[in-house]
């Protein structure tokens, strides 16, 4: 069982939000789809559910949800800011998608409380919804999306409200709760590390086109263009040159790259691929220099320009320091 | 969901079309045609007449001034009544709404009683002239004020104004730039709906004002029913009609620059402890609330019970009788009819008004022909009273639609005054429902009806039952209409009580004093029960 | 449809309600049921209205629609389909009104012939006269009692003199049938220099207000009120109605009349024009002219029954001055003049 996106696309006015979509979601499976704000991501999601008029289709296997409403689709959706009833406590926001399919009062209590329980709720039944936390109330607010068992769950930008600690802790649990209740799931986020960490697969959108699919192992390595690459997180980049003999040539010197048709690049690569070593070839001065946990994150001043590296010790501006660039690290396009 | 929606609109453009449109056309058809051409020397004529250009002229100043005098009075009691948390919030919300929905000609007389002979304030000399006619607009439409922009006050985030002061925003400069533009829809209703009542104002401009005091309105009825000159009383009642359907496009178009609405959240999330100087703003407002309402009230109450032997029941026991009331019913009847019809009225203008307004703001493209009724739906205050009784009288005329001489009738009249504040309080509450709510609840499969019923409804449900409360007050006070078509058996207590007022003798005076404070009670017990619904329905949240 | 639709629907619901209970709205259509269409002022005790039913058979429905000129206007608006089948409340400054929108039916009861000829205003055979009353000058008793130099005025011209400046009130003529009234009774006193006494009135500060209600109940020292005018245009019999409303009840008038300021107004009743039930119409203006009812009109409305012969109540006679010679304008002229008129007051008296 599969979700089939065929050619899905969404105009606003002469405008397309979303442009000839193809994607196919195995059941059971995570994709995830990154997009910076105004991409298209949230329409896609609205597209999916029915909430926003589109071309193309949507199949759920052999069955044709295009022309079906919004609320006989069987996908559910996590919204971004909630969109808990305010009228209605924990437990009634959490069985309002039972009570409408039939399910009697008490089996859609209790499958409420398993639910609540299973997100980490117990004993919150009767709480008024605008006295939680933003964290509870996206618990909620996924309690309440599995409650009708969707076959498709849609998730907006689950976590963007929440501080990073609470995010980390709460996108494990959604995990375990997503992959337990074995529903398919299309999870959207401006976040790479939450789209490669939750992801079986990742899909890049950007202007309202698909710019790559895979898993997240592929994407991250081999962005399939410079905007991909810039999107996960090449903020250094410099024009080369690919010479017939398997090289590229730069401001920072020659690179053995095979593969690349000759002609002239554009060169991208992470902060990770160019370290701070003072054994390293490369000088530059210091310009900036951010704690990181597990490393210093340095701006580096060069003859070729203004780069991004990490370093195992902060250092003090203006100080000069050698540099080793990764060649594995390297992100090469043609331009 | 969007065809019943369709037919609940249909519905209710055929109410209006019928009950409003119709006889109204055929009542000015009637002075504006002749010999099957249309009659435009009229209006010439009419305003070429000696007295014309100074009434209307004089209309719309009154009006202008009345609104201004009502707004900036009503203001403090509407932040009071909706940020502050104290004990006796809802008497008082109840309390100033008494005058409101009774009949204006008893506010009208309580306020003659007040300033005129005899009254304690009669040295004051204000009878007959415009300061009178201002005090008794602005009591008579304080309520709408507060009512209306407070129950936005109560929902509005306060965030955005905690956002200013932290920006560097004095308090007087964040109310300005913040709090107000997010109240604006509602002030611009209230604006519109005082300006409306008092430029259409009848009752309190026939007692409070003088033979110098003549407004559109008054003369609308005067050549009507005094010349029958349906010749001038049609120019006139257009000139109404554009006077009206300006000030409703000049709020339209104010309304429009408001933005988007503020997001619905409940109130009393953060209502406000009297503390400190807010003493003092409390005290102001409830000292203007005596002044402004209470003390017409009291002369009236203390009336009532002023029998020519001393303090006493007398005129309260008169009510079960007919006496020399010259009634066909005796008072407590004609009470009875009153809430009967009150009722009735209520339900008719709950189910069109709310069917206009969830029409005006449905999704999707906006509906021209609903942007029209909701347009049209304020009409009603902008024509005057005469035209429409007498516009039944010869259009209701014939079957299937003889209504005329049926007590349909009546509810009916009453319910086309009530729809406009249906409508008005009900529209902005609707438009402030997150959208996206709606979606999530359509995720949840819930059906269009379901998510009408989960979403729009639990939010609608305040704005509806101050709505309801309205139409039903309304009702239950409603005079200019229903004095043209009660019959005997069918007379509300409004009526008895200007009929008694009309009767010569203490005894008479005495019941209909008895009588208006009987409906003023009732009155206020019916909105004390609407505040503790929708206060229980907040609670159990 | 679900129970969520439902508040929707109700306005369809209703209307069509509405449109199914019409076939039985207009009561009046049985056959044994008479309808008068009448002013707010009309009254008709219950034991009367019971004789007529039981001598007749018939049921007597009255439908009141505001003061006799607007219950008037109604009648005439609807003419072609008329609201009832009798109209009562013509009187003497509506009559030729009237009869100009062809309103009434030729009917002359046989009890007609006895009414006095100066109480019968349309010689046409339409309208039957009912009863009369006066409009006149009302004072307070209190007032004009205290002290020598408190003269009570009697006439008109009396009434524009400087020493009585400042005491009366008066309603508009344009608003208030009261107050048409009494600028007639000035018209017939003074005729072409009627506006002369007006602007008199007017330098001595006479007080002008719109309606009845106010001026009497509000602004007039002598009764409920309590108001600052002991000079009120009112009528010839509000001093006994002083006396039998008042509770307990004072053994003198508290109120009196100049009876030589009255103005006297017949009103009448007449068939309408295609009326359903003409008959019963015309058996309904029997009655009116029998003693039964005449005896009922002083205590029911204040005024004087025609018929000659008629008893009125101790208190008409003890605390009503009965004008011995009150002004009269013929119909025609007030309803040829009367706009004029009006606006000629209006001009003099409020500019």
């Amino acid at each position: 069982m599969t979700l089939h996106l065929e050619h899905l696309g969404v105009a606003y006015g002469g405008r397309r939000a979303l442009d000839a979509i193809d994607l196919t979601v195995p059941t059971g499976s995570t994709l995830a789809v990154l997009g910076a704000s105004g991409s298209g991501k949230s329409t896609l999601l609205r597209a999916i559910a029915g909430l926003e008029p589109a071309t193309g289709r949507v199949r759920w296997e052999r069955t044709d949800l295009t022309g079906v409403p919004t609320h006989r689709r069987g996908i559910g959706m996590v919204f971004q800011d909630h969109a808990l009833l305010p009228h209605l406590d924990v437990l009634g926001n959490v069985r309002f998608g039972l009570e409408g399919r039939g399910t009697d009062r008490a089996a859609a209590t209790e499958r409420a409380g398993a639910l609540l329980a299973r997100v980490g709720l117990v004993g919150y039944e009767h709480r008024a919804v605008t006295s939680l936390s933003g964290g509870e109330a996206q618990r909620v607010a996924l309690a309440r999306a599995l409650a009708p068992d969707p076959r498709v769950l849609l998730l907006d930008e689950p976590y963007g409200a929440l501080d990073r600690e609470r995010r980390d802790r709460l996108m494990l649990d959604v995990r375990s709760v997503l992959r337990a209740a074995g529903v398919t799931v299309v999870h959207v986020t401006h976040d790479h590390d939450e789209a490669l960490a939750l992801g079986d697969a990742v899909a890049i959108l950007h202007d309202g086109r698909l710019e790559q699919v895979g898993p997240p192992e592929a994407v991250w390595h081999h962005p399939a263009s410079a905007r991909v690459a810039r999107f996960l997180g090449a903020t250094n980049e410099l024009d080369g040159e690919a010479t017939p003999d398997g090289a590229v040539t730069t401001a920072l010197g020659r690179f053995p790259i095979a593969g690349v048709p000759p002609g002239p690049v554009r060169v991208l690569w992470r902060p990770e691929a160019l370290r701070v070593d003072p054994a390293g070839t490369l000088r530059g001065r210091v310009r900036d220099s951010t704690f990181r946990r597990t490393h210093h994150l340095v701006t580096v001043e060069t003859t070729a320009g203004r780069f991004e590296a990490v370093a195992g010790t902060g250092g003090r501006d203006g100080e000069s320091i050698g540099l080793t660039l990764d060649v594995a690290g390297l992100l090469v396009f043609g331009r | 969901m969007r065809i019943t929606r369709g037919l609940a609109l249909g519905a209710a453009a055929a109410f209006l079309v019928l009950f409003l449109v119709w006889p109204v056309a055929t009542i000015l058809g009637r002075g504006l045609w002749s010999d099957g051409r249309p009659d435009l020397a009229a209006i010439g004529d009419t305003l070429g007449r000696p007295g014309i250009p100074r009434i209307i002229a004089f209309t719309f100043v009154q009006a202008a001034v009345s609104t201004v005098v009502t707004v900036a009075l009503g203001l403090p009691g509407a932040y009071v009544l909706s940020r502050y948390r104290f004990r006796g919030r809802a008497l008082l919300a109840a309390a100033l709404t008494v005058p409101f929905v009774l009949p204006t000609v008893v506010v009208g007389t309580a306020f003659l009683a007040l300033l005129g002979p005899g009254g304690p304030l009669a040295a004051l000399g204000l009878v007959g002239t415009l300061p009178a006619i201002l005090l008794a607009h602005a009591c008579l439409n304080y309520a709408v004020v507060v009512r209306t922009v407070g129950s936005r006050w109560a929902h509005l985030d306060h965030h955005a104004a905690d956002a200013a002061r932290t920006l560097g925003a004095s308090r007087w400069r964040t109310w300005w730039r913040v709090t107000l533009p997010a109240l604006r829809p509602a002030l611009v209703a209230s604006t519109m709906i005082v300006f409306l009542f008092s430029f259409t104002s009848f009752g309190v401009i026939l007692i409070l004002g003088g033979p110098r005091t003549a407004t559109i309105e008054t003369e609308i009825h005067r050549v009507t029913v005094q010349s029958l000159d349906l010749r001038t009383a049609a120019v006139l009642s257009i000139i109404q009609m554009v006077a009206v359907g300006g000030a409703v496009l000049a709020g339209a178009a104010l309304a429009r620059d408001a933005g988007p609405a503020p997001r619905w959240r409940p109130r009393d999330l953060d209502a406000l402890a009297v503390t400190g100087s807010r003493r003092f703003v409390l005290a102001g407002v409830l000292a203007l609330t005596a002044a402004l309402v209470g003390a017409p009230l009291v002369v009236l109450v203390q009336r009532s019970f002023a029998t020519g032997s001393g303090p006493g029941l007398a005129w309260y026991r008169a009510l079960g009788s007919i006496g020399g009331t010259g009634l066909a019913e005796t008072p407590a009847r004609a009470l009875a009819n009153s809430l009967t019809f009150a009722v009735v009225a209520t339900v008719i203008a709950v189910a069109v008004g709310g069917a206009i307004a969830s029409g005006v703001v449905a999704r999707g493209r906006p509906n021209r022909t609903a942007r029209l009724l909701d347009r049209a739906a304020v009409l009603p205050l902008g024509i005057s009273a005469v035209t429409i009784g007498f516009g039944y009288l010869i259009t209701l005329d014939a079957p299937p639609l003889a209504l005329r001489s049926s007590w349909w009738i009546i509810p009916i009249a009453q319910a086309l005054v009530a729809i406009p504040f249906v409508v008005r309080t009900t529209v902005p509450m609707l438009r402030s429902v997150d959208p996206r709510l709606r979606d999530a609840v359509a995720t949840l499969g819930a059906p269009p009806s379901r998510v009408w019923r989960a979403v729009d409804l639990p939010a609608l449900r305040s704005a509806l039952a101050t709505a309801a409360a309205f139409a039903f007050a309304i009702s239950l006070g409603e005079f200019g209409a229903t004095v043209f078509i009660v019959r005997p058996e069918t007379t509300t207590l409004p009526v008895a009580i200007f009929r008694m007022l009309g009767r010569p003798g203490a005894a008479n005076r005495g019941t209909a004093w008895a009588a208006a404070a009987v409906l003023m009670v009732v009155t206020t017990l019916a909105m004390l029960a609407v505040d503790r619904t929708t206060t229980r329905v907040r609670r159990t949240r | 449809m679900t129970r969520a639709l439902r508040p929707l629907a109700i306005a369809a619901a209703l209307a069509c309600a509405a449109a199914a209970l019409t076939a039985c709205s207009d009561g009046g259509d049985r056959a044994d049921t008479v309808t008068l269409v009448t002013h707010d002022s009309f009254v008709i005790s219950k034991p009367v209205q019971r004789a007529f039913e039981r001598a007749t058979g018939l049921e007597l429905r009255i439908l009141r629609s505001g003061d006799a000129g607007a219950a008037l206007n109604q009648a005439i608006l609807t003419k072609d389909r008329p609201l009832g089948d009798a109209f009562f409340g013509v009187d003497t400054t509506l009559l030729s009104r009237a009869l100009e929108a062809d309103l009434f039916a030729p009917y002359r009861p046989a009890d007609a012939a006895s009414i006095p000829s100066d109480l019968v205003i349309d010689r046409t055979g339409r309208l039957t006269s009912v009863d009369y009353g006066d409009v006149c000058v009302n004072y307070d008793v209190a007032h004009f009692a205290e002290g020598e130099e408190r003269a009570l005025p009697s006439t008109l011209e009396d009434l524009a003199e400087p020493r009585f400046a400042q005491l009366l009130v008066v309603e508009n003529p344009a608003t208030s049938s009261t107050g048409l009234a009494f600028m007639l009774a000035s018209i017939a006193r003074f005729g072409d220099r009627w506006l002369d006494w007006w602007s008199d009135l007017r330098d001595g500060g006479v007080k002008v207000v719109e309606g009845w209600e106010q001026a009497y109940n509000v602004e007039f020292s002598g009764s409920a009120g309590k108001g600052r005018y002991p000079l009120v245009v009112s009528y010839a019999t509000s001093p006994p109605a002083e006396v039998i409303y008042a509770d307990p009840r004072p053994t003198t008038a508290p109120t009196g009349n100049l009876d030589r300021t009255c103005f006297r107004q017949v009103e009448t009743v007449g068939v309408l024009r295609n009326a359903e039930h003409p008959g019963a119409a015309r058996r309904l203006i029997d009655f009116m002219l029998t003693e039964r009812f005449q005896a009922d009109v002083p205590l029911g409305m204040f005024v004087y029954p025609v018929r000659p012969g008629t008893p009125v109540p101790a208190e008409f006679t003890r605390y009503a001055g009965r004008p011995a010679e009150p002004f009269t304008v013929a119909p025609a002229e007030i309803a040829r003049n009367r706009d004029r008129w009006i606006e000629q007051w209006t001009a003099t008296v409020l500019r």
